[in-house]
């Protein structure tokens, strides 16, 4: 798994790269601990790259949602593929995470 | 036994750690995409496998044995473990229906399961959990 970060207006983009599963997904739990656990922007998670999303990833959407909701940030998924959507849908996390076809789509949430 | 022309449609493998059950996964991406199986329900197969075995793995008698066939359009999947007796169809599913607020993470990988499963059937023999898991494709 490979994790990059970008900027974009008031938005923080954040590519997962690879497979967010029980071994790669702590990674990302920690990531995020070090530089996003007082979010200062918006958040997006770019999901263009990500291949494979398990419940242990799921974990760690729910968390970052969360703090976002705490520091009253938006916080969204976008450009993921179908399959990684099915799971948002099937866990009915798209109830309260947008799940976004492109970035301008994001900037105008 | 399963056989397309020469070919044993068939994997199986032991994993101790999630370092192994992320390269088994891997794996297991490669030989059943020889076998004509889409992406998605490669996906499919690998978060079952993903969501059982890394509970055995953290809970779990390790190793925890994994076995992958395709017959007749059906894939079967068998997980064990030599853990104390788990039943993980008796896990309580989260109520996916709930706000942020009140949203918890457990419970979402048996949901997984469930969903993209024709069949879960554990036991327990000979001080093992076995889980037999199909899925028509």
């Amino acid at each position: 798994m490979l994790i990059n970060t970008s900027q974009k207006e008031n938005l923080q983009i954040v590519s997962i790269e690879g497979r967010l599963d029980s071994l790669t997904a702590p990674e990302l739990e920690l990531w995020i601990r070090d530089n996003l656990a007082s979010p200062e922007f918006d958040v997006v998670m770019d999901f263009s790259n990500l291949d494979y999303i398990s419940s242990a990833g799921l974990r760690v959407m729910l968390n970052l949602s969360k703090a976002a909701a705490r520091y009253s940030r938006k916080f969204s998924v976008c450009q993921a593929q179908d399959h990684i959507r099915e799971v948002f849908e099937i866990s009915g996390f798209d109830s309260f995470i947008p799940l976004c076809d492109s970035l301008d789509d994001v900037l105008a949430l | 036994m399963a056989r397309r022309g020469d070919e044993l449609m068939e994997f199986s493998g032991s994993i101790s750690t999630l370092e192994e059950l992320h390269a088994l996964s891997l794996m297991v991406h490669e030989v059943a995409s020889d076998w004509g199986i889409s992406e998605k329900v490669l996906f499919e197969v690998s978060l079952i496998v993903e969501e059982f075995c890394s509970n055995s793995v953290k809970y779990g008698g390790i190793p925890v044995g994994v076995g992958i066939k395709l017959a007749d359009s059906v894939i079967t999947i068998m997980i064990t473990d030599s853990g104390k007796p788990f039943d993980p169809t008796e896990v309580a599913v989260p109520d996916v229906t709930l706000p942020l607020e009140e949203r918890k993470a457990g419970g979402l990988g048996i949901h997984f399961v469930n969903h993209f499963a024709d069949t879960i059937v554990y036991s327990r023999e000979n001080g093992r959990n076995i889980l037999k898991i199909e899925k028509k494709i």
